[in-house]
């Protein structure tokens, strides 16, 4: 199947989901006569949709890439249910459509840019003509242009990288898994490595991204879903997950940034009488002859009693932005909260 | 869609193309076989005098007659020689022959008689150069070869290496008795150019081949095999460990793969790079000892798979180990450890098995139920029904015969102790006859001892006596008493010992007239001198001095109704019949083998109206006993030498067990193989017919089992109570080492297979003289099994565990 032809459709039935988890663990057990038990995953049931970059996100330890495995096949599950692209997960047949880039990546010693390409898509099952065909498109797309006859000994940690992403794209798999995709990237290979899974999005090609750098996820990913020790925690969109954060986690409705001119102490002395109990002072930032202040309140009238008050003490009113919940904030929030959180917006 | 694992054993060639470990190994070998190529061999006509050993047989007397016919003139030829040898040479052959040295005890050099031999053999060497060595003069009137005479006519169209080869064979022609005639041929080995001198040899090319190829499967098997094995081994340990590294590993298992195939493939493709390297080796030195030496092997070429199947057994293991451990010291660590143990449960069961065949029937006699069985030791035994168990009734020593046989046996040459005579049943009181011979005696001419027991005596020796010297067989006739034969056939009567000188007139007149009877003819003689059980008296000779070239004891056959004797020698068997006076004479006789060797090995037996004869080339014929007509022959199907062989005394059935453990029944009247009795079985050792026609069957084991052929049953068992070393053996050690591979013994199928079919299937091959190979194929069966299994306990292991 071709990706890049591929239209995705919005029809009114939702296309079947890429990855359907449900209630999904995975129970360790180490030792020979008595055997520990380590849950890595417990009872994990979400979806991932075709045609979207799903980012998958956790702390060390926190079961992604046991999840990861499951879903290839690289382990087996002790309970629940996972399907990959309609298969089983771990069935050979579900693995034909998929790319796989993991983390640190070894390549045979042996091996040059062409023969890793041939060897991996061979394992896919690609004939020989169509490798030779694809493999200069494919290493130009993925910036190594000119280097297919060098031997993999050669390549920095970042080629290696774009190699790996080479062999997992030469079969245009319909679901792409990524583990760690910019590590060892600069800065500059990461922002070509977003643009290039954007482009795939376009193309109808699902995404499947884990990753630590909450950043790069927050720039691409359409949907997010966050483990803790084998838990859990969110999966829905990426501009939801603070809305998500303030609902769960009792945070009031509105959060503004207010810059006003003056001192600290005249402008809390101006906002604390008069608005008692209906807002919350989460951050105040104290600069040259300004005060920035990060406010919560619990509902639109008391935003407007807060400016009157600040605006009756003659206190001026530079600036009222609303604030934005980031990813990382979301994320240190979620994993710190041990409260169960339910699942998907 | 076998891509992905093509892709897997095309990568597994990549990988090993680009390591320096394969270069370096192939370095190895193309430097060993270059190094090889220059040796080469050259067959030509023998001259040299390249053995001083066997070229002089005796150096002193030789020395004398050179100089007595030398000097004398009486002999021209001798005369002529004389006067070519060089003055120094003369002189010291005069100073040995005058003043012989004196042995040196300690230090000096070599002994005197090897000083003289090689100085013999230095001079003659230069004598062969001489081109005034032929004068016709001289060798007027001397007996020459027809070989000689051609070389002569030539004259002066002979080569050089002919003029050389002339040379030797006046020598010899002149010298006879005391300088060996040369072969025809000689080998010469040469490094490029350079001829090696010392390793010059009287064989012939075909002979040398020979030689060479009945060494190279054990060469193969303990050198290249061993060694070639532990380093392919060392190669191909880190290729699991590598793979299942999380970075690749990872990769790999995401593929649209079975895991088990994919190992598989890893697996093949290990063993397909071994096999390159191996062809490699192999197919040089196959090429190098064709070209070079004309040893022409396929031994060579059928180590390749047999060598890559010894290599898959190990690497199994270290596969399975590498997906357990990822660690390529404990791959290699595992892969020997199961060495050592193939080893030690190879080495308990070839002790244990070699004990108990030492200790097994090698012929066995019946007469009532009572049995008797000699072992490969030579050692007698009888069966004590009231006890159960097997009794020696020799009065020797058992350790002195053990401890000979123990170290013959042991290095495999028990062939070289002489077959002992008999035993035969006793005639006339249903005891047992049997030689007793000690161990010094085996070797000598002297006479043997013969015994006889019976269970009356509850098998204790009540008569000896002792067989003429040069007895090879031994029977024993209701009529004729004790029948003693020799090596040519000659028969000698065992008689009661004439009475003493008469003291008395009455007496003397009583000697008179006896020796007047003894004259008279065979009823008279026999009148005077029954046969009884006493086993003492001499022995008269009862035939004329036969010139027969009996092949082995069993090869005689005395008819216990009609008294006639049948013989197989040189691809005859003769009927012997008693004249009037009582004395054997040929009565008849038969070509009988489409072979050439005049010492086939021969089993003859009789019965009732037929003879049959076995030969070691698996010929098989029935014939009439009366006029030796051949009724029917055939050859056996599977190609084993006999072990033994007898027939019923009505002559319905013959009985032969083979090597391999078989018994083979056969039905004279059905002209067929006999299928009535559960006769099947591996190990059977031994069978007899006692006077009744029952069948009689050892094991292995020294159980004795009776079966009656008309109804098919087994009717008695003899079967002694097991030590705990046998049960050992045949419970636990035994079966352990059937399913267990054996690596270290592809050797035995080697062998096997190099032994052609045309070998085994040619007529004048005598089976019984090749080496045995016991079971050659269950190495490999073996090994299959073994390597199918680990595989698929790999695999499985593979297939279950998450990484």
């Amino acid at each position: 199947m071709n990706a890049s032809t591929e239209t995705v459709t919005h029809a009114e039935t939702l296309p079947e989901p890429v990855i359907q988890v449900s209630k999904l663990s995975k129970v360790y057990k180490d030792g020979l006569i008595f055997r520990k038990k380590f849950t890595a995953l417990n009872q994990v049931s979400l979806e991932v949709g075709a045609g979207q970059i799903f980012g998958l996100l956790g702390p060390n330890g926190a079961g992604k890439t046991t999840f990861l495995k499951i879903l290839l096949g690289i382990i087996r599950k002790t309970s629940g249910q996972a399907t990959l692209l309609g298969s089983p997960a771990g069935k050979v047949a579900g693995r034909t459509r998929v790319g796989f880039l993991p983390e640190h990546l070894r390549m045979p010693a042996h091996l040059t840019g062409f023969t890793a390409l041939e060897y991996f898509g061979k394992l896919q099952n690609l004939p020989h003509s169509i490798i030779r065909e694809k493999r200069d498109q494919i290493l130009e797309s993925v910036g190594l242009s000119g280097r297919g006859k060098d031997r993999v000994t050669k390549y920095s940690k970042g080629m290696l990288q774009r190699l790996g992403l080479a062999q997992a794209l030469l079969h245009d798999p319909e679901l792409l898994i990524l583990d760690e995709p910019t590590d060892g990237l600069d800065p500059g290979a990461r922002a070509d490595m977003r643009a290039l899974m954007k482009s795939l999005r376009d193309k109808g090609v699902t995404v499947f991204l884990n990753s630590h750098l909450l950043q790069e996820v927050e720039l691409v990913c359409d949907q997010v879903a966050i483990l803790n020790k084998g838990q859990l925690r969110y999966c829905g969109s990426v501009d939801q997950i603070g809305e998500f954060v303030r609902t769960k986690t009792g945070v009031a409705g509105i959060s503004i940034n207010m810059e006003v001119r003056g001192n600290e102490t005249a402008t809390l002395e101006a906002l604390g009488e008069p608005l008692q109990g209906n807002f919350e002072i989460r951050r105040v930032d104290a600069l040259p002859e300004r005060v920035v202040l990060s406010l919560s309140f619990s509902d639109q009238d008391s935003v407007d009693q807060a400016v009157d008050r600040i605006r009756q003490k003659g206190i001026s009113l530079v600036r009222l932005t609303p604030s934005e919940t980031t990813l990382e904030d979301a994320f240190l929030k979620i994993v710190s909260n041990e409260a169960p959180i339910s699942n998907s917006l | 869609m076998l891509r992905p694992y093509l892709a897997v054993i095309q990568d597994s060639f990549r990988a090993a193309l680009s390591s320096r470990v394969l270069y370096i190994v192939l370095a190895l070998i193309a430097v060993i076989l270059l190094a090889l190529a220059p040796f080469h061999s050259r067959e030509t006509l023998e001259w040299k005098f390249s053995n001083p050993q066997t070229d002089f047989l005796t150096p002193d007397r030789l020395a004398k007659r050179l100089i007595d016919d030398g000097k004398s003139g009486d002999r021209a030829a001798i005369a002529h020689i004389w006067d070519q040898l060089s003055p120094e040479f003369q002189e010291a052959l005069e100073k040995q022959v005058n003043e012989p040295e004196v042995s040196e005890t300690r230090g000096g050099g070599p002994p005197p008689e090897f000083r003289k031999r090689r100085r013999l053999s230095k001079e003659f060497n230069a004598l062969m150069e001489n081109t005034n060595l032929y004068d016709e003069q001289a060798f007027k009137g001397k007996r020459l070869s027809k070989e000689t005479r051609e070389l002569i006519d030539k004259g002066e169209q002979r080569s050089n290496i002919e003029n050389l080869r002339l040379n030797r064979l006046l020598l010899s022609s002149a010298l006879r008795r005391d300088v060996a005639m040369p072969s025809d041929t000689q080998l010469d080995f040469y490094y490029f150019n350079w001829q090696w001198t010392a390793l010059t040899t009287n064989q012939s090319q075909t002979s040398f081949a020979n030689d060479v190829k009945s060494q190279l499967p054990t060469y193969f098997d303990k050198f290249i095999m061993s060694i070639g094995i532990f380093i392919a081994i060392l190669i191909t340990a880190s290729i699991i460990p590598e793979m299942l590294e999380s970075g690749s590993l990872n990769l790999f298992l995401s593929k649209p793969v079975n895991r088990w195939a994919m190992l598989l493939a890893k697996y093949v493709g290990g063993c397909a790079f071994i096999f390159l390297s191996a062809s490699l080796l192999f197919v040089g030195l196959w090429l190098w000892l064709g070209v070079q030496l004309n040893i022409w092997d396929r031994a060579i070429l059928i180590s390749i798979p047999t060598y890559v199947l010894v290599f898959a057994m190990y690497y199994a293991i270290s596969v399975l180990a590498g997906i357990w451990f990822r660690s390529p010291i404990l791959s290699i660590t595992c892969a020997l450890l199961f060495w050592a143990v193939c080893w030690a449960i190879g080495s308990v069961n070839a002790w244990l098995d070699y004990s108990h065949y030492n200790t097994s029937a090698r012929q066995l006699l019946a007469t009532g139920d009572d049995v008797m069985m000699v072992d490969y030791l030579q050692q007698h035994s009888a069966w004590d029904i009231a006890n159960e168990e097997w009794r020696n009734p020799s009065e020797r020593k058992r350790n002195e015969r053990e401890n000979g046989f123990f170290f013959a046996s042991f290095f495999d040459r028990l062939d070289k102790f002489p077959d002992m005579p008999g035993p035969a049943v006793n005639q006339l009181d249903h005891g047992f006859l049997f030689a007793d011979a000690a161990l010094e005696k085996a070797f000598s001419n002297q006479g043997i001892q013969v015994s006889s027991v019976s269970t009356e005596n509850d098998w204790e020796i009540d008569n000896q006596g002792e067989l003429p010297g040069g007895t090879i067989e031994f029977v024993n006739s209701a009529t004729l008493g004790t029948l003693a034969i020799n090596d040519s056939g000659t028969v000698f009567q065992r008689l009661e010992k004439e009475a003493p000188a008469a003291e008395t007139d009455e007496a003397a007149e009583t000697n008179d007239d006896k020796q007047a009877d003894a004259k008279t003819g065979i009823a008279e003689r026999l009148a005077g001198l029954l046969p009884t059980a006493a086993l003492t008296g001499e022995y008269k000779k009862i035939s004329k001095t036969n010139q027969f070239e009996i092949p082995n004891s069993r090869a005689i056959a005395l008819h216990s109704k009609t008294d006639v004797l049948y013989i197989y020698s040189d691809g005859k068997l003769t009927s012997l019949k008693l004249d009037k006076d009582g004395n054997y004479e040929e009565a008849g006789s038969v070509d009988l083998g489409d072979h050439k060797n005049n010492r086939m090995t021969a089993f003859v037996s009789c019965g009732g109206p037929h003879v049959f004869v076995m030969l070691g080339n698996g010929q098989f014929f029935q014939l009439d006993s009366n006029d030796l007509s051949v009724e029917h022959s055939m050859s056996i199907d599977n190609r084993v030498a006999i072990r033994s062989m007898n027939a019923s005394p009505d002559g319905r059935f013959m009985a032969a067990t083979f090597r391999d453990g078989t018994l083979w029944v056969y039905d004279a009247e059905q002209q067929k193989k006999y299928d009535g009795a559960s006769l099947s079985g591996t190990d059977l050792m031994a069978c007899g017919f006692d006077e009744t026609n029952r069948l009689w069957v050892a094991d292995r084991f020294k159980s004795v089992y009776c079966y009656d052929l008309e109804t098919g049953d087994n009717t008695i068992a003899y079967e002694p109570t097991a030590d705990w070393m046998t049960n050992g053996f045949r419970f636990l050690v035994r079966p352990l080492y059937r399913v267990f591979p054996k690596p270290g013994e592809f050797y035995k199928l080697i062998s096997h297979l190099s032994t052609s079919n045309s070998t085994r299937d040619n007529l004048d091959v005598d089976l019984t003289q090749l080496p045995h190979i016991d079971n050659p194929w269950a190495p490999l069966k073996s090994g299959i099994i073994f390597t199918c299994c680990i595989l698929a306990i790999a695999c499985f292991v593979f297939q279950r565990m998450d990484f």
